[in-house]
C-alpha cells in the first residue's frame, strides 16, 4: 500500500491536512461566524454603520486617506489568518499530497471529472476566491486542469457551507435561492467554459504536465526518509507561495479597500437601484474587489438598507465573493491571460444573469403580492397624509433638560444577534427599597438589566447585581412590571422574556428572590413575553397578572424584519405562536393560570380567524373603563390586521360557580382596533369622568375617547390631533406613551415615544423625534416637541414618567433600543401647584392598584386609576400624580379602593405628596 | 504588532527553520541548504 516515497507522503500529508483543517475551522472559521453575526447587528443598528473598518456614513472628522487606510488595514488582518492556512495548505498539497513524482491528479478524468473534483474540495477549504488560489495553483500543478482549479476557486468562495447557511439565514429566500443557483452554476460552469476559450494550448499543457509528473514507480524509501523529504519540501512551498503571493495581498487590500471607499449613499441611490443598471454596475463592484471569507454577506445587508436593490444585491452577493483582482492575479501564473479574461468576463455575466433573473421574479412573478403590500401600505401612507397634523407650537423655554449624564444613569440597551423582532428595551418606575423615592428597573435584551437606585439628591445608583435582578442566566428581557403580589409592603418584580419569564420576590433589605417555578409554576415556557401588569380583577386583595405575547417567528425571516403578509402562512406559525396568559393570585404566595377564563387558549387552525386571546401582543392594560368599580383588561395587539386585533374584556364579575366572567366586548365597545399596536396610555384627556384609552401604531396614533360607561368608544385622533402619523422626514412608529400633567395646568398632556423599526416593507426614518402633545383643555392637543428638551431622536421604544426629584413636576425616563436610555428632568417652572398621593392598601391589595382617585377642583373633576403595567412593556409610577393649576388646594380627594370603600378627604393642600390608608374595619 | 500576525509569523518561521536544518533527500541545491551549508562552514571554522 505504501510501496513508494509518493505515497507515504501523501499518506502523512492526508493527515496532516486533516489535522490543519480542524484547527482552522474550529478555531477561525465557525468563530468568525460569530463575527459576521456582530457585523449585522452593526449594519442594521440605525446610527451604526461600520463593520470591519468599513462605515458608509462618512465620520467628517476622519479623512478619505485615512479611512482607506483603516479599511485597508483591519483587511489585511482579516485574511491573515486565512492566507496563512492557503499558503499551508498549498504547500502541503504540491509537497506531500501531490509530490514531485506522483502520477497526475486525473490521469483518465475528463473535463467533468476534474470539475467536479475541484467543485467538491473547494467548498472544504472555506478560503475566499483570493486565498484559495495557491491551493488550487497546486491542484492545478498536480493535474486537475484548469477547469478543475478554477471549479476548486469557485466552490471554495461561493459555496462553502459557513456562507450558504448564513445567505439563507440573513436574506430573503428569494437571495439565498439566487446565491446558491449561481454558486453551483459558477463552480460547475466558468472552468469548462475557460478551457472552451484556452481550447488547443490548454490540451498542450496538460499532456506536457502529465508527462513530466511521472508514474507511482515503487522504491524502497524509508519512512523517515519521505517524512524529512516532505516536511522539507513543505516548509519549502509554504515560503514560496508567502513570497510570491504575500505582498500582491497587501496591494489587494488596498485596492479593495479604495474602491468600497467609493459607496456612498448618494452613489447607492443614483447607480443600485433595482433595474439592469444596477445589476450591471454591482456586476461590475463585485469583481473589482476581493474580499473576504463571508464579508459580502454583511456589505450587501448594509447597501440593501440603505437602498440598493434586491437584483443588485443578488449580482454582488455572488461576484463579490466569486472574484476580483488578486484571483485574478492568481489564477494568471496558472493559465494565459485570455483564460482569466473569460473568468472575469464568465463571473460579470454569471452575476448579471443571477441579478436579471431575480429582477424578472421580482417583477412578474411576485407582482401580485408586492402590489398588496403597496396597497395595504399605501393606504396608511394615504391616511396618516390626509390627517390633521397636530398643531404646532413652541414653548417659551425648554420643559424638560437630559440630566442623564448627570445622574449617573449610562445604560446603554443591547440586543440579541439575529433576533429580527425589533423589541426590547421596557422600564419600569418603582420604589423597590420602600423610601419614598422613586427607582428605575431597565431591561436589555442581550445584557444585564439595570435597577437604578434613587439617591435623592437627583443622581443613581445600578444596584441591580447586589439587588440580584440584573437578571442574567439565559433568556433576553423584554417588558416588566412591579407590584406587592403578597401584600409584604414591598413591590415584588415579574420580568418578561423571550423564553422562560422570571419573577423576583422582593425580600425587603434591598435584594430579591428569582422564585419564578414556585409562584408561577412552569418555568419552560419559551414565549416572546412581552408586556405585563397587574391587577385584582376578583377584588380579593391580591394582584394577579395578566401578560402578552408576540409572535416568536424571527429565525426564519431575512434582516429586514418579519413579512408580516406571511406571518399566518408560514408553516411554523402555529408552533411559534403563544397565547396570553392571566395568572390569578391564590393568595399563598403562588398562581395559577385562569387564561381560560378570556376565552379558548387551545390551539387555533391556520384557517379561520384566530381566537382573542391569539393576538401578537405588547401591551395589556387593567383599566376600569365602565366605572364599576372592577378592573377591566384592554390588551394592544400588534399585527392588528393579520393575527388579532386589540381586545377590551369586560370584568363581569363571579359566575357564581366558583368562576369568573369576562366578556370580550371589544367590537360593541369600538375599541378592536386593528393596527401595529405597540403601546398603551390610559387618562382622562377630556374631562369627563371616564377613562380614554390612547394606542400607539405605526403611522397615526389611535385615541379612543370614552363616551360612557354604556357608549363605548371612538376614534378621536383626528379631532383632538394626536394622530403624530408623521416625523419631519416620513412616517413615525410610535411606541412607549403616557397621559401625564407635565405642566400641572389641570388637563393631561400626552407623550409618544418614537422609534425606527428595521421591518420590511415599512418605511420609516432612522431618527424619529419624540412628541410631547400639550393638552389645549378643549379636547385637542398641540405638539409642543420642538424645544421642549423631550424630542430625543433615538430608537424609542420604552417610555415612562416619575418624579424622581419629588419637585411636583413629572419627569421622563426613555429607554432606546441599541442605545442609551434618557432620563429628561422637568424643569417644572411654570408655577402650578400639584399634588401627589400614595395609597397604602388594607383589605384592597397593598398598592391600590385598581384603586381611583377623583379629584375635585376649580369646578374640575381630575380621575386617577393606580395602574402597575403601560406604556409600552413598562410602568409608570403608581404614586398618583394631579396638577392643580392656579388652585391651591383641592376641594376635594376621593379615593375608591377596589375593595368597595370609598374615603374623602375635603381641601387637600396643594404642592404636597400625601399617604392615603385604607381603613381597616 | 497585530495579533492576527502572531500566527503567520509562527508558522512561517517555523518553517524557515525547517527548510534551513532539515537536508534535502535529493540533493537539491536551493536557499534553504545554501543557508544550511554557509551556517555548518562557519561553524567548522569557527
Amino acid at each position: 500500500m505504501f510501496s513508494s516515497q509518493v505515497r507515504k507522503k501523501r499518506a502523512v500529508g492526508l493527515v496532516l491536512l486533516t489535522a490543519i483543517l480542524v484547527l482552522f475551522l474550529a478555531f477561525n472559521r465557525f468563530p468568525k461566524l460569530d463575527v459576521v453575526g456582530e457585523d449585522l447587528d452593526a449594519v442594521t443598528a440605525p446610527q451604526a454603520q461600520c463593520f470591519q473598518g468599513f462605515c458608509i456614513e462618512r465620520d467628517p472628522g476622519q479623512s478619505f486617506v485615512t479611512r482607506w487606510f483603516t479599511f485597508s488595514v483591519t483587511y489585511l488582518r482579516l485574511v491573515a489568518v486565512g492566507m496563512t492556512f492557503a499558503f499551508v495548505v498549498a504547500g502541503l498539497a504540491e509537497a506531500m499530497l501531490f509530490p514531485p513524482g506522483s502520477g497526475p491528479l486525473f490521469p483518465s478524468g475528463g473535463m467533468f471529472r476534474r470539475t467536479l473534483s475541484g467543485a467538491v474540495a473547494g467548498p472544504v477549504m472555506n478560503l475566499c476566491s483570493a486565498c484559495i488560489v495557491p491551493v488550487s495553483s497546486a491542484f492545478r500543478r498536480r493535474g486537475a486542469g484548469i477547469d478543475g482549479a478554477i471549479a476548486m476557486v469557485q466552490g471554495s468562495a461561493t459555496m462553502n457551507v459557513p456562507a450558504l447557511a448564513m445567505v439563507f439565514f440573513v436574506f430573503t429566500p428569494l437571495l439565498g435561492v439566487s446565491r446558491l443557483v449561481l454558486a453551483v452554476a459558477g463552480a460547475l460552469l466558468i472552468g469548462p467554459l475557460v478551457v472552451k476559450t484556452l481550447r488547443g494550448a490548454t490540451a498542450d499543457d496538460d499532456v506536457e504536465l502529465q508527462s513530466a509528473l511521472g508514474g507511482l514507480t515503487p522504491d524502497s524509501g524509508s519512512w523517515s526518509d519521505a517524512l524529512v523529504e516532505g516536511v522539507r519540501d513543505w516548509a519549502k512551498y509554504s515560503l514560496g507561495y508567502l513570497v510570491r503571493l504575500g505582498p500582491i495581498m497587501v496591494v489587494a487590500g488596498f485596492a479593495s479597500g479604495l474602491v468600497l471607499q467609493w459607496i456612498s449613499p448618494d452613489i447607492i441611490a443614483r447607480f443600485l437601484g433595482n433595474d439592469l443598471q444596477g445589476v450591471a454596475i454591482a456586476a461590475t463592484l463585485g469583481i473589482l474587489i476581493n474580499v473576504p471569507l463571508l464579508f459580502e454577506i454583511p456589505l450587501v445587508a448594509l447597501l440593501l438598507l440603505l437602498g440598493m436593490g434586491t437584483a443588485p444585491a443578488a449580482t454582488l452577493l455572488f461576484t463579490a465573493a466569486a472574484g476580483g483582482p488578486v484571483t485574478f492575479w492568481g489564477l494568471a501564473k496558472l493559465m494565459p491571460k485570455r483564460g482569466v479574461a473569460m473568468f472575469a468576463g464568465s463571473t460579470w455575466v454569471l452575476g448579471a444573469i443571477g441579478g436579471v433573473g431575480v429582477l424578472v421574479i421580482g417583477t412578474f412573478v411576485w407582482t401580485a403580492e408586492a402590489s398588496d403590500l403597496q396597497a395595504r401600505y399605501g393606504f396608511q401612507r394615504e391616511t396618516y397624509a390626509e390627517l390633521v397634523h397636530p398643531e404646532t407650537a413652541t414653548l417659551d423655554r425648554p420643559a424638560f433638560m437630559d440630566v442623564t449624564a448627570d445622574s449617573g444613569i449610562d445604560f446603554l440597551h443591547t440586543r440579541l444577534r439575529f433576533d429580527a423582532v425589533d423589541v426590547g428595551a421596557g422600564s419600569v418606575v418603582f420604589d423597590f427599597n420602600s423610601d419614598t423615592l422613586h427607582d428605575i428597573y431597565v431591561t436589555s435584551n442581550n445584557g444585564p438589566n439595570a435597577l437604578y437606585r434613587n439617591n435623592g439628591d437627583g443622581t443613581f445608583t445600578d444596584v441591580a447585581v447586589s439587588a440580584r435582578v440584573d437578571d442574567l442566566g439565559g433568556g433576553t428581557a423584554n417588558g416588566a412590571c412591579a407590584a406587592d403580589y403578597d401584600n409584604d409592603g414591598d413591590p415584588d418584580l415579574y420580568v418578561a422574556h423571550f423564553g422562560p419569564s422570571r419573577f423576583y420576590r422582593n425580600n425587603g433589605d434591598g435584594t430579591f428572590s428569582n422564585i419564578s417555578s414556585r409562584a408561577l409554576g412552569s418555568v419552560t415556557r419559551l414565549e416572546r413575553t412581552t408586556g405585563c401588569a397587574w391587577g385584582d380583577y376578583d377584588r380579593d386583595g391580591f394582584l394577579d397578572l395578566i401578560v402578552v405575547n408576540h409572535t416568536r417567528l424571527s429565525a426564519n425571516v431575512d434582516i429586514f424584519g418579519v413579512p408580516v403578509d406571511l406571518v399566518r402562512q408560514d408553516p411554523d406559525f402555529l408552533k411559534l405562536h403563544d397565547p396570553l396568559i392571566l395568572y390569578h393570585n391564590r393568595g399563598d404566595g403562588t398562581f395559577e393560570d385562569t387564561s381560560t377564563l378570556l376565552g379558548d387558549n387551545t390551539s387555533p387552525t391556520l384557517s379561520g380567524p384566530l381566537g382573542n386571546m391569539w393576538g401578537s401582543g405588547f401591551q395589556p392594560g387593567w383599566v376600569d373603563y365602565d366605572n364599576d368599580g372592577d378592573s377591566d383588561i384592554y390588551v394592544v395587539n400588534d399585527l392588528g390586521d393579520q393575527l388579532h386585533p386589540n381586545v377590551l374584556w369586560r370584568n363581569d364579575g363571579p359566575d357564581n360557580a366558583g368562576g369568573w366572567v369576562f366578556t370580550d366586548v371589544s367590537e360593541s365597545s369600538g375599541t378592536g382596533v386593528e393596527m401595529f399596536g405597540m403601546g398603551l396610555a390610559v387618562g382622562d384627556y377630556n374631562l369627563d369622568g371616564n377613562l380614554d384609552l390612547f394606542v400607539t401604531n405605526i403611522g397615526q396614533n389611535i385615541l379612543l375617547k370614552n363616551l360612557g360607561p354604556d357608549d363605548g368608544f371612538e376614534v378621536a385622533s383626528v379631532e383632538a390631533r394626536t394622530g403624530a402619523a408623521a416625523t419631519p422626514d416620513g412616517q413615525r412608529v410610535a411606541w412607549g406613551t403616557f397621559f401625564f400633567d407635565y405642566d400641572n395646568d389641570l388637563d393631561e398632556d400626552l407623550y409618544l415615544v418614537s422609534g425606527f423599526l428595521n421591518a420590511q416593507n415599512i418605511e420609516n426614518p432612522v431618527e424619529q423625534p419624540n412628541v410631547l402633545l400639550r393638552n389645549n383643555g378643549d379636547g385637542t392637543f398641540t405638539d409642543v416637541s420642538t424645544g421642549s428638551g423631550t424630542e430625543d431622536p433615538g430608537v424609542g421604544r420604552g417610555g415612562v414618567y416619575l418624579d424622581y426629584d419629588n419637585d411636583g413636576c413629572l419627569d421622563i425616563f426613555v429607554s432606546n433600543l441599541r442605545q442609551k436610555a434618557k432620563l429628561l428632568r422637568n424643569v417644572c417652572e411654570v408655577g402650578n401647584n400639584w399634588l401627589e398621593i400614595d395609597l397604602v392598601g388594607s383589605h384592597s391589595n397593598r398598592d391600590g392598584v385598581g384603586a381611583r382617585v377623583i379629584v375635585q377642583t376649580r369646578n374640575t373633576t381630575l380621575v386617577r386609576e393606580v395602574a402597575a403595567g403601560s406604556s409600552q412593556i413598562g410602568q409608570n409610577m403608581m404614586t398618583v400624580h394631579l396638577g392643580l393649576g392656579r388652585g391651591h388646594a383641592a376641594d376635594s380627594v376621593t379615593v375608591q379602593w377596589p375593595s368597595g370603600k370609598v374615603q374623602v378627604f375635603e381641601d387637600v393642600q396643594a404642592n404636597q405628596r400625601v399617604t392615603i390608608t385604607e381603613p381597616g374595619d | 504588532m497585530p495579533v492576527e500576525a502572531i500566527l503567520p509569523l509562527a508558522v512561517f518561521g517555523s518553517m524557515l527553520v525547517i527548510w534551513i536544518v532539515l537536508p534535502p533527500q535529493r540533493g537539491d541545491n536551493d536557499l534553504g541548504n545554501r543557508v544550511r551549508d554557509f551556517l555548518l562552514r562557519r561553524r567548522w571554522h569557527s
